[in-house]
């Protein structure tokens, strides 16, 4: 879309538009450098982790509230002989970005958003202390072994395939962090089973409180963007349509998708997941656009992809950072 | 008009004394030979090919000197309006560490590849002529090259495919490793060696049946006598094989070998379904397709697609050398 906006194809929607129905932290993530291109209307939200209720009932594990409660959590499942994380990687061509949304979400943690937004921006470089660390705390699952099958085994597993250990018989892992959209993957994967009861989320926990004003979870979130190429009347009575609550209802009843109006009522959602993520998404102080999807193709899509890949397989972290701060200095 | 009318009159008149005059016979030393030269060209000729003509010069021709005009320019979102940039897309193409493991890569097919196909096409011509199950074992073993190469490649990603030591292997090769008591094997993660030499296999897979059934062919048309002769003479089959076989089949080994390092030189699919060119896989084609569709710098494809067509030249020179000579020796 950015590039788009340089290019000047995107019409600029300000007092086009009333974006007043759209959650006002998700109306500046269509925003760049003044001017409005893009209507953020179909959110999903990444942050989560998804686990199975009735195994941590049975383990007496319970829902971690910071890092370090995860860490600890983590310990625990390793004593108890099990293994906590169940990671993915694989996608094919596009292989590699489950991990970039891993790394957005520890920056937005540790670092905080402004620096996130920084980033993005390439403002500051791949090779700074802070984004090294968050690679580092990504690679840190993988050194502890609290990761399912270990590099290999994230490296090789297709992300759809991912969230399956968790509901095996006995279960081959406890949590795994992905989006909203896994949910299709998991009742596809196995019969019968019940939001809330057999598959139930919570957000990826602080890791430095101090990183969000208020000391709340930030919130990776991702999903369709609307862009205007025709400034046509109908055009924009259309886009305009598309931020209104009819709209965003077709979208959330009949879809059973999140809505980005700004007045959702949670309790509208059938499904319980849906109904949690609903209000993270409306009482988020700190939300973000995924990074990978902001950033120029050849490094979101890219370096950024490959990067991610070539540190898990053992390529040294130096390395891998200044391949991808090589490619964003000509991209950007 | 005058005096004697039958030479002057009229039309006939007026044209006589107008190529007669100074500055008719002029003109008329120019327009002769363009006239003559005009004449001696086979008109029916070159309309019959001049329809193939014009269609080969719009889509290969001219695309080809628009991607080499292409390649000197930046990238933009937009088809036109890149800035120049000289010769930065071609440095880049050469220096490059991604680059360098694509050429890297590309050259290593191009040894491991065609020397397996060819080798194992020409052994398997050569021994199969002598089995009566023949037929049936050449077409099992040509089949895996009429299936789609994406086809192939999803289907080796499965023989290859890794699960933990824990769980069943879904994978044949890491289920027989595992049978023997060993650790299941990442074969497409372990860099540099493995995963290429794993995809290699699958390039040798799809495409050994071609070489064989072509060198089959060669090879039935060497006369039987020369080799019974050969044999009564005292030589072995060895030597058979060395000294009258091989010579023989060398003109047609070398067009398929030809043909398999055309192949290799812009092999994409396989890459592109197992590996996507990660973990140090990445070959010429599929850098060229990340950096046009996913990249949208067209500059860079373009240099790398002339990098591609600088690297076939030499081989398509010589099978036209070659099919001259075959022609010219009719």
């Amino acid at each position: 879309m950015r590039q788009w906006a340089d290019a000047g194809e995107v019409v600029d929607l300000t007092g086009l538009v009333d974006t007043s129905d759209i959650n006002p932290a998700l109306v500046p993530i269509g925003e760049y450098k003044d001017g409005l291109y893009g209507l953020f209307i179909f959110p999903n939200v990444k942050s989560l982790v998804w686990y199975n209720p009735k195994e941590f009932a049975a383990n007496g594990y319970e829902v971690p509230n910071t890092w370090y409660e995860l860490q600890a959590l983590s310990q625990q499942i390793v004593a108890d002989g099990g293994v906590p994380w169940s990671i993915g990687l694989e996608s094919g061509a596009a292989s590699g970005w489950p991990g970039t949304d891993w790394i957005e979400d520890i920056v937005l943690r540790t670092a905080g958003a402004s620096v996130y937004d920084k980033w993005i921006a390439h403002e500051i470089p791949w090779t700074d202390p802070r984004i090294k660390l968050a690679f580092e705390t990504f690679g840190k699952l993988f050194d502890d072994g609290y990761v399912l099958g270990g590099a290999i085994g994230a490296l090789t597993t297709n992300f759809g395939d991912a969230a399956d250990p968790l509901f095996l018989d006995p279960p081959a892992a406890y949590m795994q962090k992905q989006a909203t959209f896994i949910t299709g993957f998991i009742t596809d994967h196995f019969d019968g089973l019940v939001a809330a009861e057999d598959y139930d989320v919570f957000p990826l926990p602080t890791i430095t409180p101090k990183a969000t004003a208020d000391g709340s979870i930030p919130l990776l979130v991702s999903g369709d963007v609307v862009t205007v190429f025709n400034n046509r009347p109908e055009v924009i009575a259309f886009a305009q349509f598309l931020t209104s609550e009819t709209a965003a209802n077709i979208w959330s009843s009949e879809l059973g998708e999140l809505s980005a109006y700004v007045n959702a009522d949670p309790a509208d959602f059938e499904n319980p997941i849906t109904r949690k993520a609903q209000e993270m998404l409306l009482n988020a102080s700190v939300s973000r656009y995924d990074g990978s999807d902001m950033m120029p193709a050849e490094i979101g899509t890219g370096a950024f992809w490959s990067g991610v890949l070539d540190y898990i397989s053992g390529i040294s972290l130096d390395t891998v950072l200044e391949t991808i701060e090589a490619a964003a200095v000509e991209a950007y | 008009m005058g005096a004697d009318g039958a030479k002057t009159g009229g039309l006939r008149g007026v044209a006589r004394r107008v190529t007669s005059s100074v500055v008719g016979r002029a003109i008329w030393r120019v327009v002769g030979p363009i006239g003559r030269w005009l004449r001696s060209i086979r008109w029916t000729s070159w309309a019959f090919v001049a329809p193939a003509l014009l269609l080969i010069g719009f889509f290969l021709v001219y695309p080809t000197l628009m991607t080499i005009f292409r390649s000197f320019f930046g990238r933009s979102t937009s088809l036109f309006g890149a800035p120049f940039v000289g010769l930065e897309n071609w440095k880049y193409v050469f220096t490059n560490d991604v680059m360098l493991t694509a050429l890297r890569n590309n050259a290593l097919w191009a040894v491991l590849f065609t020397t397996c196909t060819v080798g194992f096409g020409l052994i398997l011509a050569v021994l199969l002529d002598r089995v009566k199950y023949e037929r049936i074992v050449k077409s099992i073993i040509f089949i895996p090259a009429a299936i789609s190469m994406v086809g192939a490649s999803v289907v080796w990603k499965f023989v290859y495919a890794w699960k933990p030591a824990y769980i069943d292997q879904i994978g044949v090769l890491n289920a027989v490793v595992v049978a023997f008591g060993g650790e299941p094997v990442g074969w497409l993660i372990q860099r540099p060696w493995v995963n290429n030499i794993c995809l290699i296999i699958v390039g040798i897979w799809i495409w050994t049946g071609f070489c064989m059934v072509i060198l089959s062919a060669a090879y039935k048309n060497i006369p039987k006598a020369l080799l019974e002769a050969a044999r009564i003479d005292g030589a072995n089959e060895w030597r058979v094989f060395r000294r009258i076989i091989l010579p023989l089949l060398a003109p047609t080994a070398s067009v398929v070998a030809t043909t398999m390092v055309v192949q290799v030189l812009k092999i994409f699919d396989i890459i592109f379904v197992m590996t996507n060119g990660n973990y140090s896989t990445e070959v010429i084609a599929n850098r060229m397709y990340k950096e046009m569709f996913n990249f949208f710098n067209y500059g860079r494809a373009s240099a790398i697609a002339v990098v591609l067509l600088i690297l076939i030249v030499p081989f398509m020179i010589i099978n036209i050398r070659r099919f001259a000579a075959q022609e010219g020796g009719r």
